[in-house]
């Protein structure tokens, strides 16, 4: 144990001075980023959003890790995107820069597997040691991030530590690098319930630039109950990011349509190095009267030579008033009031 | 296991069969011809010793559908919750759920467009319907693969069910289960033709693990903090 403590505390050491803010700082001004001007003229029925997977990789420096996001927040601006999406988990990336991380990775995703006792123990070492800097480290980025290029960004999830619990909270930045609202993630995944993250309990839509928008993780789609609330609380763009596993169901298109909203959807990628397989397609999706091929989809990423490494797409935010389902759009508040919060005591 | 049959109406089902829904190509059975409609029911179910889920009906102005068993005694009427808009001024909605068990498990019958309201759902499934069968008429202009998504599928995927969806286009059988590959979870493809039997079994320990798994991450303490977005 005082081998593990004192090892963690090394590292904790080597993040401090790897990450600083002022290396960040020194990283970001070598990047030369100029304001983009696609705030300047936003109107609902014209707004462009774009989603940007992340692959889990090692950096060799905190400065690679800068490269990859400012390559895409760079790419996408150039496309006009007003509003960027990023995965969940992707505050976790800082990390990933120290040399001896993916081994104190592998080491938590075999104590998993093996559905060790000693599991949340290890997790809560690493995490009273690392969570700090690396958090200081994803938010100064992404705050630089969108101010300098002027985007609004939801940057996806970190860790955080407060009052003694370890949430899983997202992000959700202005233009001018603020952070206009966080989410705790609410539906949390049996792994993370494993290593004792705490699920939060707030559901709330907020007004950013493009108007009235919202975060979810990918694994609270897989109930209707979060996208309806928000839904009911006005949202029309709900932002999501996930760290998917190989094999799990993706609900996200048909959220999309039982909420009557659009859903911006980024995925964490890869992790074959640390014993994960995060995978998923991300996506804008819409009711499916809204798209083309009354599919649900209004763009994706694909894997086709030349294509970006994100999606970006144009959205009439107005089309949301007018999709009219004579199948779907009856009420029965009635039926809510007598059966359905009762429902979850049985 | 239950030998499932899936036949248009009153045609003989595939020998073997325990229970039959009816495939309806017609909207609904008037209210002024339901009483001889519910009397052939009766006598079908009899004469082939199954359990009838019938086509939808309209009676005491609810659409609806009956479940009748082997010894043709109506063992119940689910009245529809929601309303096909073209149905609000000529049908009222009913605020009941009434699930039925059956030696198989038990089974909800879903009338019309309940099929797209979680709600109706979810409060079925925590009821213990492990079968939902759902009868529903889509217009030809409106249909398509978006509406079996957004209704059977996602009826069978969110909350750990198997469901039977018959409508005037298509008919399949879905099983909830966790798979990233939606062919998987048609048990019974949509292009199948009729008369047609399927053995399922309602406790496949693959889509009681989805269910348990989905139960068990619902919050209700979050739900209720919220009750009046989730209940307008």
């Amino acid at each position: 144990m005082a081998k593990n403590d004192f090892s963690l505390g090394f590292l904790q050491y080597l993040m401090t001075s790897k990450i600083s803010i002022s290396k960040i700082s020194k990283s970001m001004d070598r990047l030369h980023i100029d304001p983009c001007k696609n705030l300047e003229f936003v109107s609902p029925n014209n707004v462009k959003v774009a989603v940007c997977p992340l692959e889990i990789q090692n950096y060799s420096s905190i400065g690679d890790y800068l490269s990859q996001l400012e390559q895409l927040v760079r790419a996408a601006a150039g496309g006009g995107a007003q509003l960027i999406c990023f995965p969940e988990y992707s505050g976790v990336l800082p990390a990933f820069a120290l040399p001896s991380f993916e081994k104190t990775a592998l080491k938590l995703a075999e104590l998993i597997r093996a559905g060790d006792s000693g599991l949340k123990e290890e997790f809560r070492s690493m995490a009273d040691n690392l969570i700090a800097p690396v958090l200081d480290a994803f938010l100064y980025s992404m705050e630089q991030l969108s101010g300098r290029f002027a985007i609004p960004i939801m940057a996806g999830s970190a860790l955080v530590m407060e009052d003694d619990k370890i949430y899983n909270r997202f992000y959700f930045f202005s233009s001018s690098g603020e952070i206009v609202s966080t989410y705790d993630k609410i539906h949390l995944s049996s792994v993370e319930k494993m290593l004792g993250i705490e699920p939060g309990k707030k559901l709330e839509a907020f007004d950013c630039e493009l108007g009235r928008a919202a975060m979810l993780a990918g694994n609270d789609l897989q109930y209707f109950e979060p996208v309806k609330i928000l839904s009911r609380q006005g949202t029309s763009l709900l932002c999501t990011g996930w760290a998917k596993p190989a094999g799990e169901t993706d609900l996200s298109m048909i959220r999309a349509a039982e909420g009557n909203l659009f859903i911006l959807k980024s995925h964490l990628l890869g992790g074959s190095r640390i014993g994960t397989d995060f995978n998923g397609v991300s996506s804008v999706l819409a009711p499916f009267p809204i798209t083309r091929e009354k599919d649900g989809v209004m763009a994706r990423v694909t894997e086709e030579e030349g294509a970006p490494p994100f999606a970006l797409v144009r959205l009439d935010l107005e089309k949301q008033g007018e999709v009219f389902n004579i199948y779907t759009y009856d009420t029965n508040t009635e039926f809510y009031k007598e059966y359905l919060l009762s429902s979850y005591e049985k | 296991m239950l030998s499932l049959g899936l036949t248009q109406p009153f045609q003989p089902p595939l020998e073997g069969t325990q229970m039959v829904v009816f495939s309806d190509i017609k909207n609904y059975t008037a209210e002024y011809e339901a009483p001889r409609y519910i009397k052939k029911c009766i006598n079908y179910a009899k004469e082939y010793n199954v359990y009838l889920v019938t086509g939808r009906f309209v009676a005491t102005n609810f659409l609806c559908m009956a479940f009748i068993g082997p010894d043709g005694q109506v063992i119940g009427v689910q009245r529809a919750t929601h309303l096909n808009l073209t149905y609000q001024t000529a049908l009222k909605r009913s605020t009941d759920l009434d699930l039925y068990d059956t030696p198989f498990g038990r089974i909800f019958l879903c009338v019309d467009v309940d099929i797209y309201h979680p709600e109706v759902l979810r409060s079925a499934v925590m009821r213990g319907a492990k079968l939902i069968i759902s009868s529903q008429y889509i217009e030809f202009v409106d249909y398509g693969m978006h509406t079996i998504l957004q209704g059977a599928y996602n009826a069978a995927m969110s909350y750990g069910a198997t469901v039977v969806n018959v409508n005037n286009n298509s008919r399949c059988i879905l099983a909830g289960k966790e798979t990233a590959r939606r062919e998987e979870q048609f048990l019974l493809p949509l292009g199948t033709d009729l008369p047609v039997m399927l053995s399922i079994d309602l406790d496949d320990p693959a889509i009681m693990a989805r269910r348990s798994k989905l139960e068990q991450g619902c919050r209700p303490d979050v739900y209720r903090a919220y009750a009046a977005e989730l209940e307008r």
